[in-house]
């Protein structure tokens, strides 16, 4: 499996490169909300990966390496060992960056209070929406390919967002729509991660949260790899 | 016998194309020419032996073993030229060497280079720069250089230039050699078959027609020439093909024998070439 990432990382590493100084530039600016330095951390990792099956896809190289002595599952779960892989490098990069500038005095413009977020809940939460995003993306990829399987994605995702956001309409109280949350959602987030962990204890959360992470992947995995061992290529 | 390649009844339905429960086995030592014309399904075998596609019935068996089941370990001894080469087109080719040797254990990186050099490649030289036919020479030396026994070719020696063309097909016979090796050659250019295989396959409509050695193939198939007052319905069921021009007829016949006996010296015989035997069998007129 690592011969496949090292695979990808040869092909894509200078998109890689280029999404972190884009990365670097852009998370300079938009500090202020804790929401956006989440999710420009997310999407870091979701750019790198996606470039990755991008050019696969650009240059048709996919028949070529599965050609080579390998099965399509272990296609797959190097697929996922990448997806791992740019997760944490991603998530060591983006926590000490935003460290980093934050630590700046002189960069008073972009200083926010990372307090909420440079926390044991807020790594959590970045790790579970990681795992979320990339498990729920991979099986519409290995089954449709990269272009159908994306829209494929992002139609699931949005109905997904619209069921949720219908189920949140329903609730007498929705903290989401409280003044405080708006004012900064992500530490509103955070502060709704750090609820739950409260209410199981912090081992029985931390047990939670991992059992639900790799559950996600698991069953994402065995998805993918059921979808991709009956796709021609 | 011993067989490093066998296909038994091999089934695949696109909905518009089947293919149809092909056989052929490739012997040990030996080069097997894939023949038949575009669309045939000469590429979906040999992806289906790459388990590129999903076969929909069949047994492939490859060093005896089952090409699904032994996957890895089977690929690990097959070295591949697809029709077109496709890599990350903006690497070097060292690059592309990085990303594709550790996936062979038998990887020889001399044997890489030495062939590179003979391919006149550069390695520094970034893969989009190559042309068509240097393009084929980089990965057919990708494929040459982890010693693999047997080499699988689709549509290989198209866009190569008859010059290395025929180097190609002169390194493919001394790779033979050893006896060991053995090439499965997927081409339209017949006269390069002519030239190297020991045994033919010729596939149509998704139907093997025969797998037979070379020299029995020539041998056996013939082109008759006459005049059209001999074209009868009787006879146009015996041949397997022909051609009607203005006064005569050419037309494909295996019975070389019975033909010689039904039209004496009333028409001239010539040995049929790959190429006649796809032409009528494919292009050419038939009672049916």
């Amino acid at each position: 499996m690592l011969k496949l990432c090292l695979k990808d990382y040869l092909a894509a590493r200078w998109w890689w490169l280029l999404a972190l100084v884009a990365y670097a530039l852009y998370a300079t600016f938009p500090l202020m909300q804790n929401l956006a330095f989440m999710i420009a951390g997310a999407a870091l990792i979701m750019g790198c990966l996606g470039v990755t099956v991008f050019i696969e896809d650009f240059f048709k190289t996919e028949a070529y390496f599965s050609s080579l002595p390998l099965r399509r599952s272990t296609i797959v779960q190097a697929r996922y060992l990448l997806a791992g892989l740019l997760t944490l490098g991603g998530g060591i990069i983006v926590f000490a960056y935003g460290g980093l500038v934050n630590s700046m005095t002189w960069l008073r413009a972009v200083k926010i209070n990372l307090g909420a977020i440079m926390t044991f809940e807020g790594v959590m939460g970045y790790v579970l929406a990681l795992a979320f995003l990339v498990g729920f993306y991979f099986p519409f990829y290995f089954r449709f390919g990269l272009a159908r399987g994306s829209l494929g994605f992002a139609i699931a995702l949005l109905g997904l967002g619209l069921a949720l956001a219908a189920v949140l309409a329903l609730l007498n109280e929705n903290p989401f729509k409280s003044a405080d949350f708006l004012k900064d959602p992500g530490i509103g987030i955070v502060w709704a991660i750090g609820q739950v962990k409260d209410g199981l204890s912090p081992p029985l959360f931390i047990a939670t949260a991992f059992v639900l992470t790799v559950g996600i992947c698991w069953v994402s995995l065995r998805l993918s790899i059921r979808f991709y061992e009956k796709r021609d290529l | 016998m011993d067989n490093v390649l066998e296909i038994k009844n091999l089934r695949k339905d696109y909905g518009d194309f089947r293919l149809k429960d092909v056989s052929f086995s490739v012997r040990r030592g030996y080069i097997m020419g894939l023949i038949g014309p575009n669309g045939a399904g000469k590429t979906t075998i040999i992806k289906l032996i790459l388990n590129l596609i999903r076969r929909d019935g069949g047994d492939i068996r490859i060093f005896g073993l089952d090409n699904l089941k032994d996957e890895a370990a089977v690929k690990s001894r097959i070295g591949f030229v697809h029709d077109t080469p496709f890599f990350y087109e903006r690497l070097r080719l060292k690059t592309i060497r990085a990303q594709i040797a550790p996936f062979y254990k038998d990887w020889d990186d001399a044997l890489f280079h030495k062939l590179i050099g003979e391919f006149d490649l550069p390695p520094k030289k970034i893969f989009t720069k190559l042309s068509r036919g240097m393009k084929m020479k980089f990965a057919l030396a990708l494929a040459l250089s982890h010693k693999a026994d047997l080499i699988l070719l689709d549509e290989s020696t198209s866009g190569l230039d008859p010059v290395f063309r025929r180097e190609l097909l002169a390194k493919l016979q001394g790779l033979i050699q050893d006896e060991k090796k053995s090439v499965l050659f997927s081409t339209h250019i017949t006269s390069d078959l002519e030239k190297i295989a020991d045994y033919v396959t010729f596939i149509r409509n998704g139907e093997i027609v025969f797998s037979a050695p070379m020299d029995e193939t020539l041998a056996t198939w013939s082109v008759v020439k006459a005049g059209n007052e001999l074209l009868t319905e009787d006879n146009k069921r015996f041949f397997k093909g022909f051609r009607r021009r203005e006064f005569s007829f050419e037309a494909l016949t295996d019975n070389t024998g019975e033909a010689k006996r039904r039209f004496g010296g009333n028409a001239v015989f010539d040995k049929a070439s790959l190429e006649d035997i796809m032409y009528y069998m494919t292009r050419g007129e038939s009672h049916a």
